[in-house]
């Protein structure tokens, strides 16, 4: 069973428009290094990993709970996570199946035929997991790698996928791709990479919006904290949340294009802030509107101008009764996600190192606010 | 109190989108502004600011309160811009990080070439790799700089020439090939031991004439639409010069791929079939004319079929837009587009998405397989 939302297919409304979400999950690989099945003949240096399952039920969690589209409202979320455990929802735990290739072929036919049931629906398609990178985009599910079968047999093409998806009647389509898209050396010599696009499509299947937002530039690691969410769950949650909001007419939205800007600038952020080499690379075509919010939030990222500095600066950043403080020898930039709208930042060295000064107020607008300029 | 604001770039200034705002954030509009430009905005306040987003993703706010004519150049862009800006001759350190690494970049776009060695065919890049450019006419003299850390190459103006190839072969065995527009005036290609990881850093930087062109290919480069979306309005006032006169088909093919990509397709007319059977050396050309087929008339699929097949037959696009706009066309081609589709696989080997040019990896025959990871990283030039 994958289906975390609504309680049963019956009760899923498809008459109207509605985002109707596949979230796959993988973090338990039997066939990789570290599993507990028979070793891949190729593992591509790929181990087990902890991320997804937080990842994955973390953005389970925000369509549940934040998403709003007023014209647009939650349809359904489909799950598939391994290892299994009980999904919260609604309407109590659900166990949602383990995200193997049949599994995933299943959940994604009916997903899809879900949501051709509407050409105003959202597709929204989020996978987590471990990824390869050589021709196209490969996604792999828990029983990559399986001995007893073909090495490329259990292998998600989402290049092909993507394509495929034009067939589908939904016109605002969104992927998200938490996942490595690094090239194993290894595969720099293998001619015979191929993997299933679950679906097909022809010149004549057309769609306004499809947008896919992939986690990390490839040739690069997808990085993410021990038993945490991704960097890239992190930065995508906080756009969605109103990072990436922009102000279309009375209301504050965040659309594919807005999201695009938004998601790279908060990534390059999280890159200074943890010292790693985090990209990702949004590919939007087309205009879609995904989310609404209260109001427009802003990713602060305040340091001074050199390291030396950093170390022995002292920085406050007020806005009425709410203050971040990040004294001498704490790590900067300060990296945090505020409302936005004017503060004040003051700096000082109390160690007079430099010359403090004053504070001095800012406009913090979406997507980053990045400053300061001083000593 | 509500006015005209007036905004002028700079003749030192990129071309750039620029965000007007209003004290409660609202974004009156966007515009394109490239150098030595202006335009009048109606704002609401005279408390209204300006961001502008740089080529290199950079965004700056401008804030002025009650002047209404604001001059925007690079010099008042770098005094705001968090981190120092480097100085123009600043050598990097002999490991570095990404990102100093791509604040020298940006230093270099502003100066010219600073060897003097004697040119050469096949330049080493230390003991990091070589570098090699080519040509129709065969291999490009270049120089190297930065104590043989970087190959630098000046290029005459020839924007109709057929794209060229650079060559890097790594010490680890992995050969990266990449495609080179032929209108490019500039080029510059480094490799730098990165200081937080064991890895080797190769970078290339392209600047070419059309200075605007590499601002949209860089918005494109990062999947920024909200800033290129702007640039639209460029496309829209250069279309004499870039789709009737032609003059520089590269230019042409990357305000045809944002149109693509925006989905205006009433914007351009037939000019991508004019730029398919001109340069047969673009296989660009060809590509965008399906895909604008495939969206306005997708029943003429023999239409469609010949000139992605043609593209396939004129090699690899120059742009990795174009690459990827190839092998979708060739899977919406099914079972037909099968064999054309493998050969492109072929020649790509693994392509290096994060490029806006056609970049491949492969492993140099003959040589152990790669050991050592590198990383990559290819954009067009921006100063700012």
């Amino acid at each position: 069973m994958s289906l975390i939302w609504p309680a049963t297919d019956s009760d899923i409304v498809t008459n109207a428009p509605k985002l109707h979400a596949l979230v796959i999950a993988v973090a338990a690989y039997p066939h990789l290094n570290g599993g507990g099945g028979p070793l891949a003949l190729q593992p591509l240096g790929l181990s087990q990993v902890t991320t997804p399952r937080y990842t994955g039920l973390a953005v389970a969690d925000w369509l549940l709970t934040r998403y709003q589209n007023a014209v647009c409202q939650l349809g359904s979320v489909e799950m598939l996570l391994s290892p299994n455990q009980p999904v919260p929802s609604p309407n109590g735990p659900v166990a949602a199946a383990s995200a193997t290739m049949a599994n995933i072929e299943a959940a994604f036919t009916k997903w899809k035929k879900r949501c051709s049931t509407d050409p105003g629906n959202i597709a929204w398609f989020y996978f987590c997991g471990h990824g390869v990178s050589k021709d196209a985009q490969y996604l792999l599910p828990e029983d990559y790698g399986d001995p007893a079968v073909f090495q490329w047999k259990n292998n998600i093409d989402f290049d092909g996928l993507r394509v495929g998806m034009r067939s589908c009647a939904a016109q605002t389509q969104v992927f998200f791709l938490d996942a490595c898209r690094d090239t194993p050396l290894e595969l720099l010599t293998q001619l015979n990479v191929i993997g299933n696009p679950l679906t097909d499509a022809s010149f004549s299947d057309t769609v306004d919006c499809s947008a896919a937002y992939y986690a990390t530039t490839p040739g690069r690691q997808a990085y993410g904290p021990d038993h945490d969410v991704t960097y890239f769950g992190q930065a995508l949650l906080a756009c969605l949340n109103g990072v990436a909001a922009i102000k279309k007419g009375p209301k504050w939205v965040v659309d594919t294009y807005s999201l695009g800007n938004a998601l790279g600038q908060t990534m390059e952020q999280l890159a200074r802030r943890y010292r790693l080499p985090l990209k990702c690379n949004p590919d939007p075509s087309g205009m879609g509107r995904i989310n609404e919010v209260a109001g427009p939030r802003v990713i602060a990222a305040v340091s001074c101008t050199s390291e030396v500095a950093n170390n022995a600066a002292d920085i406050t950043i007020t806005r009425g009764a709410t203050a971040l403080h990040s004294p001498p020898g704490q790590p900067k930039p300060v990296v945090e996600e505020v409302e936005a709208g004017d503060w004040m930042i003051e700096v000082t060295f109390p160690g007079n190192q430099f010359e403090s000064r004053p504070p001095v107020g800012y406009t913090f607008m979406p997507p980053v606010f990045e400053g300061v300029e001083v000593p | 109190m509500s006015g005209a604001l007036t905004i002028k770039f700079a003749p030192d200034m990129p071309a750039a989108t620029v965000e007007i705002v209003s004290p409660d954030l609202e974004v009156v509009q966007r515009v394109m502004l490239d150098p030595g430009r202006s335009t009048s905005v109606q704002v609401p306040s005279e408390a209204s600011f300006l961001r502008v987003h740089l080529p290199s993703g950079q965004v700056v706010t401008l804030k002025d309160p009650g002047n209404l004519t604001r001059e925007v150049s690079l010099q008042t862009i770098q005094g705001r811009l968090p981190g120092s800006q480097p100085p123009l001759e600043e050598e990097l350190p002999e490991q570095s990080s990404v990102s100093e690494i791509r604040r020298y970049h940006r230093g270099r776009s502003r100066t010219p070439t600073l060897a003097v060695a004697p040119p050469m065919h096949l330049l080493q890049l230390r003991a990091y790799g070589s570098v090699e450019l080519t040509g129709v006419g065969g291999h490009i003299p270049g120089v190297l700089a930065s104590s043989g850390r970087e190959a630098q190459w000046q290029l005459p103006y020839n924007p109709q020439q057929s794209p060229l190839a650079l060559k890097i072969l790594e010490q680890s065995g992995t050969r990266l090939d990449l495609r080179v527009p032929g209108n490019a005036s500039r080029i510059w290609a480094r490799a730098d031991a990165l200081r937080d990881q064991s890895a080797v850093s190769f970078s290339v930087r392209i600047a070419t004439l059309a200075s605007t062109a590499d601002t949209i290919a860089s918005y494109l480069q990062r999947g920024d639409l909200y800033s290129a979306e702007a640039m639209a309005q460029w496309v829209d006032e250069a279309a004499g010069l870039l789709f009737d006169k032609m003059e520089d088909p590269y230019a042409a093919a990357v305000g045809a791929y944002l149109l693509l990509r925006l989905k205006k397709f009433d914007q351009m007319h037939d000019w991508a079939r004019n730029l398919a059977s001109r340069f047969d050396f673009l296989p660009d050309g060809c590509v965008i004319w399906a895909w604008q087929l495939i969206h306005h008339q997708p029943s003429n699929a023999d239409e469609i079929r010949k000139y992605l097949l043609m593209a396939v037959d004129r090699g690899l696009p120059v742009y990795s837009e174009g690459l990827r706009l190839l092998t979708d066309g060739l899977r919406l081609m099914g079972s037909d587009g099968q064999a054309a589709r493998d050969k492109v696989v072929k020649s790509a080997g693994v392509v290096l998405w994060s490029s806006p040019l056609t970049a491949s990896l492969a492993a140099e025959p003959g040589m152990a397989p790669p050991t050592d990871p590198s990383l990559h990283d290819i954009a067009f030039a921006s100063a700012a």
